[in-house]
């Protein structure tokens, strides 16, 4: 079985794919904003001395 | 026309979700290895930083996942969404180890739910630890399932066409297809080591910025030992990979290689650009290579291009993806290899841990893109051949 | 039994138990949000959030379990379901991206932005309104399969008044389902505020199921006759959802044993889940897709029950652990853990 017979007939692919670009867009900064918050904000020296360990 | 406007269009969107969903796959895949190890480490030897190692991983490690929830469903719903008349099919040899994905994922999801919310609720940190262990072993058994299933539309088996029908169908037969020991291998080695390469780098761009705390040197020393193993392993998998591809899909290997005669002797092509006649220019050859990498002796044939019809010929283009997938693999293993190198004989000019080491790769932020690309790659070369059944 | 109707059954048992544990979830969000909106915040959102935070992957997955068992059963719906839903479907997984987003950045990543709160509330309803698509084309009419190929009547299915009354009853069961829900939570944690709000909330949603309900019975006798007949052939089972409903109302209005008012509404939609499913027996797909042609072979089927049950053995004490440490476990509950 080839790529093209296994395909959707439907003919709304393209539009869902720039949709699709723009989810995972929004996704992609949103996690690496969130992750580079979380972990500025908070530094393990900070944490650790906290932790009452330095 | 219509259809293969489709065609394309699903063929893009499916390339996309997974090139996207990969990148939150893998970390899923290996970083609970990571995170089990530091806390491993942080109990036995009652080493605080370990345990806040294990800790902060964990916390980005759940943002990693949800997001990787997401992607996964998508995933899973566009493969019926966008390929209903394959799933049809196929569903019927195949669905067995979609299934289980699914309940691996769901063990998974249920011990990762307990072990984030639980870590000062056990007395015996032990008991805490223990409730990493299903979720790691879920997370590898569903990086297992899922790539069985990618062997299988690479080395399809388990049952027979007749007239057009699929009839005695064994799904342990296709499941254990002769692509899935070495897919498994290298999805699951590679997945570690790209883990324990972004967790690497963390470190290695917060020593950089120098900042000295002996919390970010060991840091970057397990996160380095782990990827120095899985980067060997990751390179001996390949090594298996390439006799496979030329027992079961020479049309595969010849494409990445750019092999188009079949010969004896056959060089490897390494880099190169390709013009409108299919002649390569500005390629590095090593004499042998192919022949030994396929067949592991030098006067082996291996099969070209010419044996194949046209439009079975996979796209050429793999070969720049291909080469780059193993030269960041490559450089990789390399850099792993000289930091344990370093920190042993410590060369002259050479300060305590990894500070030489850091000015020696310079550029190791950079590392990181660079190896998710790399891994996406992977995702996309093999996925250039489009024969499936 | 016969392998067919096994896989059914177990899928519809998952799809119920999706139905109901989704609902608490979609719900959940919706009152987060409404609640932020209406200044009433402060007194549900710790709830919701104790209870959410651990289990919504899990919910996530049962939803998977859902679909990638359909397909492996029965997978000739992919070739239907698949092709007519593709435009739909695509939409779900982008609500339901939202939503996973929102647990991602504002739960884990502890950001708050008032504007993805609202969305991430509104996906609370749009997304069981979205899900009822599938159940509504499955009783046909809302798909033509003109020239060997399946596509879906967008003008007929956003005109059907049967369709709309489906999403109605969704809308309104998420929110019932989840209150009552949330409700016994919120009374097991002591928090007699909330409850009562909760409480309030419940009884508000409650009469408004059965009157959709009505509306969906009334207008599916005149979309699907058959489909209607058979369900009065079974009218003792949607008798007995009637009279769960009954029991949970008097129970939340006399304030007396949440739980069992909860487990009372779960009985209400089992029964009626079960009587619709049952008298859509056996469609899956009505009128092009039976279960017995759809089916897949019979090894394969063989596997996936043998796997289904291996699978069981190792999830249910899972969940059991899961269960137990957050729902059932006084402390967390109360939020001294």
């Amino acid at each position: 079985m080839k790529t093209i017979e296994g395909v959707t007939t439907s003919d709304h692919v393209q539009p869902l794919f720039y949709g699709f670009v723009a989810l995972y867009t929004l996704l992609g900064v949103g996690t690496v904003r969130i992750l580079r918050k979380l972990f500025k904000n908070n530094p393990p020296e900070k944490e650790l001395k906290e932790m009452g360990l330095e | 026309m219509f259809e293969q406007n489709a065609a394309m269009w699903s063929r893009y969107l499916t390339e996309l979700t997974l090139g996207f969903h990969i990148i939150f796959a893998t970390i899923g895949v290996g970083v609970p290895l990571m995170i089990a190890l530091a806390q491993w480490i942080g109990i036995k030897r009652n080493d605080p930083h370990y345990l806040l190692l294990a800790r902060r991983w964990t916390r980005g490690f759940v943002i990693t996942v949800a997001v990787g929830v997401v992607t996964g469903t998508a995933i899973g719903l566009q493969l019926s969404l966008l390929w209903p008349n394959f799933m049809e099919v196929a569903g019927q040899v195949i669905a067995l180890p979609l299934f289980m994905e699914t309940f691996a994922f769901f063990f998974e999801a249920i011990f990762l739910g307990i072990y984030i919310y639980t870590w000062d609720r056990f007395k015996n940190r032990m008991r805490h630890f223990l409730i990493l262990i299903p979720v790691t072993i879920g997370a590898t058994m569903s990086a297992f399932f899922i790539t069985t299933v990618n062997s299988f539309m690479n080395a399809p088996q388990g049952f027979e066409m007749v007239d057009g029908m699929i009839t005695n169908i064994q799904p342990i037969a296709a499941m254990f297809n002769p692509a899935t020991p070495t897919k498994v291998a290298h999805v699951l080695s590679s997945a570690y080591m790209t883990s324990a390469f972004i967790l690497a780098s963390i470190a290695a761009v917060q020593l950089w910025k120098g900042k000295d705390h002996v919390y970010h040197k060991k840091a970057l020393h397990i996160t380095l030992g782990v990827a120095m193993v899985f980067s060997i392993a990751t390179a001996i998998i390949g090594d298996f990979s390439g006799k496979y591809l030329a027992d079961y899909q020479p049309e595969k290997l010849a494409a990445a290689e750019w092999h188009f005669e079949t010969e004896g002797e056959a060089p490897l092509i390494l880099f190169g650009t390709l013009d409108e006649n299919n002649n390569v220019h500005n390629e590095l050859r090593l004499p042998y290579a192919l022949s030994i990498l396929a067949y592991s002796t030098p006067g082996a044939e291996v099969t070209g291009l010419d044996q194949f019809p046209k439009e079975e010929q996979p796209p050429l283009y793999i070969h720049y993806l291909f080469d780059l997938m193993v030269t960041i693999g490559v450089l990789l293993t390399i850099l792993a290899i000289t930091y344990f190198l370093i920190k042993k004989w410590k060369p002259a000019g050479c300060f305590e841990n990894g500070s030489c080491f850091l000015s020696f790769c310079r550029d190791r932020s950079r590392c990181l893109p660079l190896k998710s690309a790399g891994y996406s790659l992977k995702w996309d070369g093999s996925r250039g051949s489009c024969v499936v059944i | 039994m016969s392998l067919e109707i096994l896989g059914i059954s177990v899928l519809w048992i998952f799809l119920f138990g999706y139905i109901i544990i989704g609902s608490i979830d979609f719900g959940a969000g919706f009152f987060s949000t409404y609640t932020e909106w209406s200044g009433k915040k402060h007194l549900i959102h710790p709830i919701i959030q104790r209870y959410l935070s651990p289990v919504w992957e899990v919910t996530n997955v049962f939803l998977v379990f859902f679909f990638v068992g359909i397909i492996g059963f029965f997978p000739e719906t992919a070739y239907y379901y698949g092709t007519a839903l593709l435009v739909p479907g695509s939409i779900s997984i982008m609500l339901l991206a939202i939503r996973g987003a929102y647990y991602a950045f504002n739960t884990y990543g502890g950001k708050e932005n008032k504007w993805f709160t609202f969305l991430y509330g509104v996906t609370g309803v749009l997304i069981p309104a979205s899900f009822t698509i599938v159940l509504t084309i499955s009783e046909g009419g809302f798909i033509s399969l003109a020239d060997g190929s399946v596509s879906l009547l967008y003008e007929e299915l956003f005109t059907s008044a049967y369709s709309w009354s489906v999403v109605l009853l969704a809308i309104v069961s998420v929110l019932f389902i989840s209150a009552s829900f949330l409700t016994w939570y919120a009374d097991q944690a002591n928090d007699h505020k909330a409850t009562q709000l909760l409480r309030k909330y419940t009884l508000a949603w409650s009469f408004p199921t059965i009157l959709s309900a009505l509306a969906v019975m009334w207008y599916l006798r005149q979309h699907n006759a058959t489909h209607f007949s058979n369900m009065l052939d079974l009218s003792w089972i949607f008798i007995l959802s009637v009279v769960a409903f009954g029991a949970a109302v008097w129970l939340f209005y006399h304030r007396k044993r949440y739980g069992f008012a909860f487990i009372a509404v779960v009985l209400q939609y089992f029964f009626a889940f079960f009587g619709y499913g049952i008298s859509h027996f056996p469609y899956l797909l009505y009128p092009h897709l039976q279960i017995f042609d759809g089916f897949t072979n019979t090894t394969m089927a063989i596997f996936l029950v043998v796997a289904f049950v291996m699978g069981l053995v190792l999830l249910i004490p899972s969940l059991y652990l899961l269960v137990k440490l957050f729902l059932f476990n006084k402390p967390y509950v109360q939020g001294q853990r």
